[in-house]
Parts: structure tokens; sequence; C-alpha cells
């Protein structure tokens, strides 16, 4: 898998580079918008991650560009504005999403990875396993270790996507929006209560705990 | 240089409004002169051709009773008492041949002659001989005698072109001055008029990012330009109050901000000094980026204030069901309130509609109610509630909770305060600033009655159909 970052600034980049290729991704990086739009049209990438001020070229202008010569690589727009100006949202098609600085690096990589999923377009799975859980998304039903896992609606959502993100960091924002379609911080504890409510039902009883906190970042399933 | 100069004077409305005024009164002065002028003329030449007219009929009556002789003694009569006014006076023969004439000495110079050729005709009743090399012209009337004679009687222009070119040298005399005049007072009346409007130039000039507070002077006339004037200071004042409040909330910004960095800069202070190990230095890094994530919320939040409150904010306007709207913010606390013993409770009719933002309505709904949960000991109750009340619909959250102290209760929309009791709880003090400014910005109002002890009751009134206007 190859990104291309655009992102005039350098430490931000770096943090970025580096966080990317310990994600296992390989990463291209341009400084300026003119930079960007030459090595986007000339080598393919799966996913492109663009500042929108940038020197030379700004970056709507180069998505622009390349939606024009038919390069349809999944954008992640990064934007120092929080409200998402119009031309954004125009630009806003099935592939694309947007992150506002400062961001947690890990919602960037995760909002990444989703977009290549979805890219990619891989087949559904009918169940997942981690680890001793297993869950069947047709019956709904949850197990561990053979033993019947009973969840409610909200809680079961959760699951489901920590577990299609395993081992990735997951922010309160990202759960927020995913598990109740949410797409603001309501600054309460909603999101620290509902993984509670699974900890005790999928951890507590068990030794080896899955759902941990990063502090500070957001909550990860995976196997100890 | 000079062409660009005059150009751009071309552009200049004082400039402009001198030559209309000044244009209007010359020519209305040449259009007097040249009504003057014809009128002059045309009564002079009517006088000419009257005293031809009469010295030929009185000439033909002679004629006719005493014949050419009586003619010839009267003409000879006249030119030795020599009246004021000369006659040309012509008898000529059935063939146009000149019988007798009389030509006074100053008009010899006209060519007799060519009366002789021209076919006499009487039904034309002037006949002009020009002069030579001169102007003036001899005009000649016609009457047929018996015996195909002709008798004709004439008299030069020079007289008249005489009065007349005197005039037009008055006159000429007179319009130097009076263009010079015209546009002397063309300019001034420019100048006039202009004059409130160049206070305007002089006051807007004035008016900087640091002299907001300059106003144009109302001349009081109740004129169109007093209305501008009062317009433009109407402007500035709303200019004026805008500034400051974007420079207040920047300045309330900037304050607010600089606690929670110090708290950031202090927890790295501390982690960098001592000598910790490992897991203390991951405990302060934890603790930095819980601090940043602070730091971003509370700018979001302030930002989302201003916006709300100067009027910036956009709010995607749509038709939202209320009964909805309180579900689905109920079903965001549902587990809180479960994991905290609250028993809540929605009650909304299924046929209540707003036009709000979803969005900025589910944001403020949830913080009421977070407050609401956060507030309420285990054992109580969160009740939310929407109905119509006449042209408005109106969502209650009502708890069972700590209550707000009285002499707390008009501070609790204050940024940033926090009450005694919730000092205890997390959060950032801002939540009803918000809840307050985007009610407001959707021109609904906020009430809140409170007991300590016994709960609090936040009503929102919403007008059911909210255009932006």
């Amino acid at each position: 898998m190859r990104i291309l970052l655009v992102e005039d600034d350098l430490k931000i980049a770096s943090f970025v580079v580096k966080g990317l290729k310990e994600a296992g991704f390989a990463v291209d990086h341009a400084q300026d918008g003119e930079e960007g739009l030459y090595m986007a049209l000339t080598e393919p990438y799966d996913a492109t991650i663009v500042d929108i001020m940038l020197p030379k070229l700004d970056g709507l202008s180069l998505i622009e560009e390349l939606r024009r010569k038919k390069i349809n690589t999944p954008v992640i727009i990064l934007s120092a504005k929080r409200s998402i100006d119009d031309r954004v949202k125009g630009l806003q098609t099935g592939s694309d999403d947007y992150l506002t600085k400062p961001f947690a690096f890990s919602e960037l990589l995760a909002r990444v990875q989703a977009l290549i999923r979805r890219a990619s377009r891989t087949s559904e799975p009918t169940s997942l396993t981690v680890g001793e859980l297993s869950v069947d998304l047709l019956t709904r039903e949850v197990t561990r270790t053979g033993t019947k896992i009973e969840l409610q609606p909200h809680e079961f959502a959760l699951l489901e996507y920590l577990m299609r993100n395993e081992g990735r960091v997951l922010s309160k924002t990202m759960i927020l929006e995913h598990v109740w379609d949410y797409n603001f911080d309501p600054q309460t504890n909603v999101v620290d209560v509902l993984v509670c409510r699974l900890r005790n039902k999928v951890d507590r009883d068990f030794e080896n705990k899955m759902i941990h906190t990063i502090r500070g970042v957001g909550y990860v399933l995976k196997v100890s | 240089m000079f062409l660009r100069s005059l150009r751009q004077l071309r552009k200049k409305v004082g400039f402009r409004l001198t030559i209309w005024y000044s244009g209007i009164f010359i020519l209305s002065a040449l259009f007097l002169f040249a009504l003057a002028y014809f009128l002059l003329s045309s009564s002079l030449s009517k006088q000419d051709h009257e005293a031809i007219q009469l010295r030929l009929e009185e000439l033909s009556a002679l004629y006719q009773t005493g014949g050419r002789e009586l003619l010839e003694r009267e003409v000879t009569v006249e030119k030795k008492f020599e009246k004021k006014i000369p006659f040309f006076i012509r008898l000529a023969g059935s063939d146009n041949e000149t019988l007798f004439l009389h030509i006074p000495y100053q008009w010899v110079e006209f060519d007799i002659k060519q009366l002789e050729k021209m076919t006499p005709d009487t039904t034309a009743k002037w006949t002009h001989l020009p002069i030579r090399n001169n102007r003036n012209v001899l005009e000649v009337a016609s009457i047929p005698l018996p015996n195909d004679y002709l008798l004709q009687v004439g008299k030069s222009t020079e007289d008249r072109e005489r009065i007349l070119r005197h005039f037009r040298e008055i006159f000429t005399a007179v319009m130097v001055p009076l263009i010079l005049f015209g546009f002397a007072g063309g300019a001034f009346l420019a100048f006039r008029a202009l004059r409130p409007i160049r206070h305007l130039i002089s006051a807007v000039r004035s008016v900087g990012p640091n002299r907001m507070d300059t106003r144009v002077p109302s001349p009081q006339t109740g004129d169109e330009l007093d209305e501008l004037a009062t317009l433009f200071n109407g402007m500035l004042e709303k200019i004026e109050a805008l500034i400051n409040g974007m420079r207040d909330s920047l300045d309330n910004v900037a304050h607010d901000l600089r606690t929670p960095m110090t708290r950031l800069r202090g927890i790295a202070e501390i982690a960098l000094q001592s000598n910790q190990n490992l897991e203390t230095c991951r405990e302060a890094l934890a603790d930095s980026i819980e601090e940043s994530e602070r730091i971003l919320t509370m700018l979001n939040t302030l930002m989302d204030i201003s916006e709300a409150e100067t009027g910036a904010m956009k709010l995607d306007l749509e038709s939202v069901n209320v009964s909805a709207l309180i579900e689905g913010v109920a079903e965001l606390y549902r587990y809180v309130a479960e994991d905290k013993g609250i028993l809540m409770h929605t009650k909304a009719s299924n046929n209540l509609y707003l036009t709000a933002d979803p969005n900025r309505m589910r944001q403020i709904l949830a913080n009421l109610l977070d407050n609401a949960i956060k507030y309420t000991p285990t054992g109580g109750r969160v009740d939310m509630e929407a109905h119509h009340r006449g042209q408005k619909i109106v969502i209650l959250v009502k708890d069972t909770g700590i209550g707000i102290h009285p002499e707390e209760l008009p501070r609790i929309w204050d940024r940033l305060y926090r009450c005694d009791q919730s000092r205890s709880q997390k959060g950032l003090g801002l939540g009803l600033s918000l809840v307050k400014a985007i009610v407001q910005a959707h021109k609904g109002q906020i009430e809140v009655f409170s007991e300590p002890g016994k709960g609090s009751n936040f009503i929102i009134a919403l007008p059911t159909d909210n255009h932006q206007s």
C-alpha cells in the first residue's frame, strides 16, 4: 500500500510519515502543491493525504486537477479551518474524507485505512473473529471461548466497530460518529460509559483483557 | 499627461456639474438673443416693407390721376425737400425699358440694368437687387400700371442691417463676460452642492482601523444628503459594534486559553525537570494529549459561541421532527442514565416540526441532558418534553437534581462560569453559553427555573418557521 502525503509543514509531515510507515505503508512526501500534483499524476497511489493550504498550488486545485485527469485515488483533506467550505463539500465523493487540524494521528490512520478498504471494496465478511472473541454478523451472536454474550444494540455496534479495526486505536469522536451517527463532540462521557459497559460484558469475567484504553487518544481492541 | 489629467477632471462630479450649469446658462442666453434678433429683424423688415408698399400705392395713385408728369413732379419736390426716408422709384414701359428713374445718391451703386433684364413678374411681390461687393440688398416692390407700364418702388436694407449689426456687436460684447460669469456661477453652484459630499468624503477618509468613532456631521436639512449621512453613520455604528465584538471575543478567547496552556506547559516542564522513570513520563505525555484535547474543544466551543452570538454561525436549516430529535438525544444518554440509576423519560407528540439546524439542536439538547444527568443523584428523574405553545415549540429539560442557587442563576449563561457545586464535575463552563447562543441564533429564547435541592427546569422556546433572513 502506497500513500502520498502533500504537506508543507515539515514537522507534521515527519510525524505522519513516520506513523504511516510504522503502520506498514510506503509513504511519499511532497512539500508543495505542484510537486504533489506531479507525483500523484506519475505514480500510482492507494490514497492521498492533502493539506488545503499549500504553496504554489492549493490542495483543492490539486484535487480538482487530479479528478479532471480521471485519477480517482481516494483523498483525505487536511484543513486548519473548522468549518468545511462548500468547495470541499462539493469534492466529497464517496471516496473522500476530511480531517481538521489539529488531529490525532490514530484518527488519520483509521480514516486512511477505511478509505483504502472502501476503495478496494473487499467483500463483506459474515463473521468476525479476534482471538477467542467471535461475532456472527448475521445472527448478531457474540461468543468468547464459546460462552455466549448478550449485547444491546449500541454495545454490539461498538464491538463490531472495534473488531473490524482490530489493533487500531479508535478515538471517541470516531466512535460517536460510528455508533450514534453524531458528527460533533457533545462533550460527554457517553463513549466512556458505553465502553465501560462493553468491557463488563466482554472482558470482566476473563483473564486476558481485550479492550484497552489509550489515554488521551481512544480505545483499541487487540489480543494481548 | 495633459489629456490624462483632463480625463480625470472629466470624471469629477464637480466639473461635470459646472459644465452642465454653465452650458445650460449659456445656451439659454444664446437662445434669448437669437429670439430677440429674429424678432427685431423681422419687425424691421416688416416696417420697411410697409413703408415701400405705402409709397408704391401713393405713387401709383398719383400716376393714375396725373400721369407721368405728376409722378415726376412729386419726385422732384421730394428731392428738393430731401425727405427723411429715401425711396428708389422706377417707371418702366411695356418692354420693361426704364422711362423714369429716381435713385437717391447713396444707392447709385446698385445695378439698375438688372431690373431691365428681368421679365417683370407682378405676381412675385418682391424683387431683390444685390449691390456689388456688399451685403445690402435693394428691395423692390412692383405694381402694374395701365398700358403694361410698371411702377417700382424700392429701398435698401442698409439701415436695417446697420441696426442689426449694432445689435450683434453689443451681444458679442456682452456674451464674453456672460460666458465667463456662467462658468464662475456654475463652478460656485457645483461647489456649494457638493459641499456635504466633501464633508462625507473627508469623514469617511478619516475612519481608520483605530478611529471607528468618527461620525459624519449631519446637516439636519432633511434632504437626500442628510439621509445619506445618517445611513452612513448607521453603517459605521454597525461596523464598529461588529469590530468591537470581534475584538472582545478574541481577547476573551486568548484569556480563556491561557489557563489550560499554562497547565499543559506545567505538565511538560515537570516531566522534563525530574529524573522520573518511563512510566511517569508516559503519564505526563498522556496528560498533555488530554490537556491539548481540552484546549481544542474549548477553542472550538468558544468559536461556536462567538459565531452564534455575532450571527456568523452557518445554520443548515431543515424541517426537524422534534420527537425524533428528543428520542435521538435520549438514546445517546440511555446507558449513562441507566448506569447512574436515573429514570429518563421523554414525551413529545409525533407531529411537532421545527425549522432548525438538526445538528445544533442535538448539540444543545445533549448539553442540557448531560447537565441534567450529571447533577441528578441516583434515584432521580430526568424528563424531556416538547409541545406547542402558540406559534412556538417549547422543549423542556427537567431534572430532580441539586438545582441552582438563586444567586447563581443569572450567571449560569456567562462563559466559563461554574457554580460552586459544579466545580467537582468535569466540564469547561461553556455548555450553557453555547446553548443560549445557539438558541438565540435560531431566534428562540431559553429560560431556567430552579430550586436548590429540588431540581432545575430548562425551557427552550423556538419559532416553528425559523427562516433565516
